[in-house]
């Protein structure tokens, strides 16, 4: 597939995700390779957003933003995070494998700024809130 | 180069006064009475602060990491208060599960009550006294005690040396002591302020998560390359606070 989007893997979802990922043929950066394992959310977030990568994490924290910060941070970030619950690390990767499909498709016709979660029913773009 | 981001953060006001953790996040974190920190929060002891028939938990207040660390000191006098409370009265008769729970409560509204009268002092030495006064039931024993906790506390924020200002928190992984490791930290400037492992930034809560669904701590260590004996205490950490953020 042609424009496949890459996907900045956030460290909290270990090595088991990107590696069931690019095995699935995705193109994907893994977070430490880019950026210091004490790198701020105001050094990373801009930078993978300003690339045009899509943001993969479990952090369910982004997708509450609360604050100001978080929105200012988050302004033209795409962000795919997994759904609340506990999960193994081979269950993820085989969730975001699942919907690896889903997710480029999203991503080619959603514009940023979205967090989407996704859970074993698939993807659901939860900001900016529907109907906002 | 100065991007339009870089100037929107750069005029925000300082990091640990923006408004960062819900009220649930709070209470998770602090394992303290929800409706206390709401009281607290809305500056009406008496009654909750008013909310709108048709609220949503964005009416509910939010909290700043200053504000944070200052009320982890305090709940910490709170848990140690409510630990000293014996399930059996003076003549070692058991409490009734109604005198248990009316205890509770009046330690929360102690509780409370310090937290109203000495907001000026609460972050900072001078407070120790006065936390102490409240409670009838100290002896000067556990007022010593009492005292000594909340210094162990207080050391575990680091703050600006020119302002005061906290800058982080390492909360206990384990019961209090000077030796406690600080393995566990809370920034404001790391995953936006939720508890993470120092160094790396790995969430403590993502952890916990997975270790609940099966991960073994190895499984765990080798898929974030991390030493065992870190892992542990993040979960020690986790198993600490009440399995999941109060629904509001």
């Amino acid at each position: 597939m042609a424009d496949r989007p890459t996907f900045n893997v956030d460290r909290c979802l270990g090595k088991v995700v990107p590696a069931a990922l690019r095995e699935a043929g995705a193109d994907v950066r893994i977070h430490d390779d880019h950026f210091t394992q004490e790198a701020l959310d105001t050094d990373w977030i801009p930078i993978v957003s300003a690339n045009g990568w899509v943001i993969l994490t479990k952090d369910k924290n982004i997708r509450r933003t609360c604050g100001e910060r978080e929105s200012v941070l988050l302004a033209n970030a795409r962000v795919v995070t997994l759904c609340t619950g506990n999960m193994r690390g081979a269950d993820m990767a085989a969730l975001f494998v699942e919907h690896l499909a889903a997710m480029e498709q999203l991503v080619a016709t959603h514009p940023p700024p979205f967090v989407a979660v996704l859970g074993p029913l698939g993807l659901e773009v939860v900001l900016p809130k529907p109907g906002a | 180069m100065t991007t339009a981001l870089d100037a929107r953060i750069e005029t925000e006001p300082p990091l640990s006064t923006v408004p960062i953790y819900s009220l649930a996040e709070v209470a998770r974190y602090l394992n303290a009475p929800l409706f206390s920190l709401h009281r607290t929060a809305s500056g009406d002891r008496c009654k909750p602060g008013p909310l709108p028939l048709n609220w949503t938990p964005d009416h509910l207040p939010q909290f700043s990491f200053a504000e944070f660390a200052a009320l982890y000191v305090e709940a910490a006098s709170f848990h140690l208060l409510r630990d000293w409370s014996s399930p059996t009265d003076d003549e070692g008769k058991e409490l009734s599960i109604r005198e248990w729970e009316g205890f509770t409560t009046e330690v929360a509204r102690q509780w409370e009550r310090h937290l109203h009268g000495g907001v000026p002092g609460l972050y900072s030495q001078r407070a120790v006294h006065a936390v102490a006064n409240p409670y009838s039931m100290l002896t000067p024993a556990r007022e010593q005690l009492l005292a000594e906790l909340r210094a162990m506390t207080f050391e575990r924020i680091e703050s600006d040396q020119d302002c005061g200002t906290p800058l982080r928190l390492y909360p206990f992984t384990r019961d209090p002591s000077r030796e406690a490791p600080r393995v566990v930290v809370m920034d404001p400037e790391v995953r936006f302020g939720r508890p993470a492992l120092v160094g790396n930034g790995i969430p403590t809560e993502i952890l916990g998560e997975r270790f609940r669904a099966g991960d073994s701590v190895a499984e765990l260590a080798e898929d974030y390359d991390l030493p065992s004996g870190d892992i542990e205490e993040a979960l020690r950490f986790e198993s600490r606070l009440p399995y999941q953020t109060p629904l509001v």
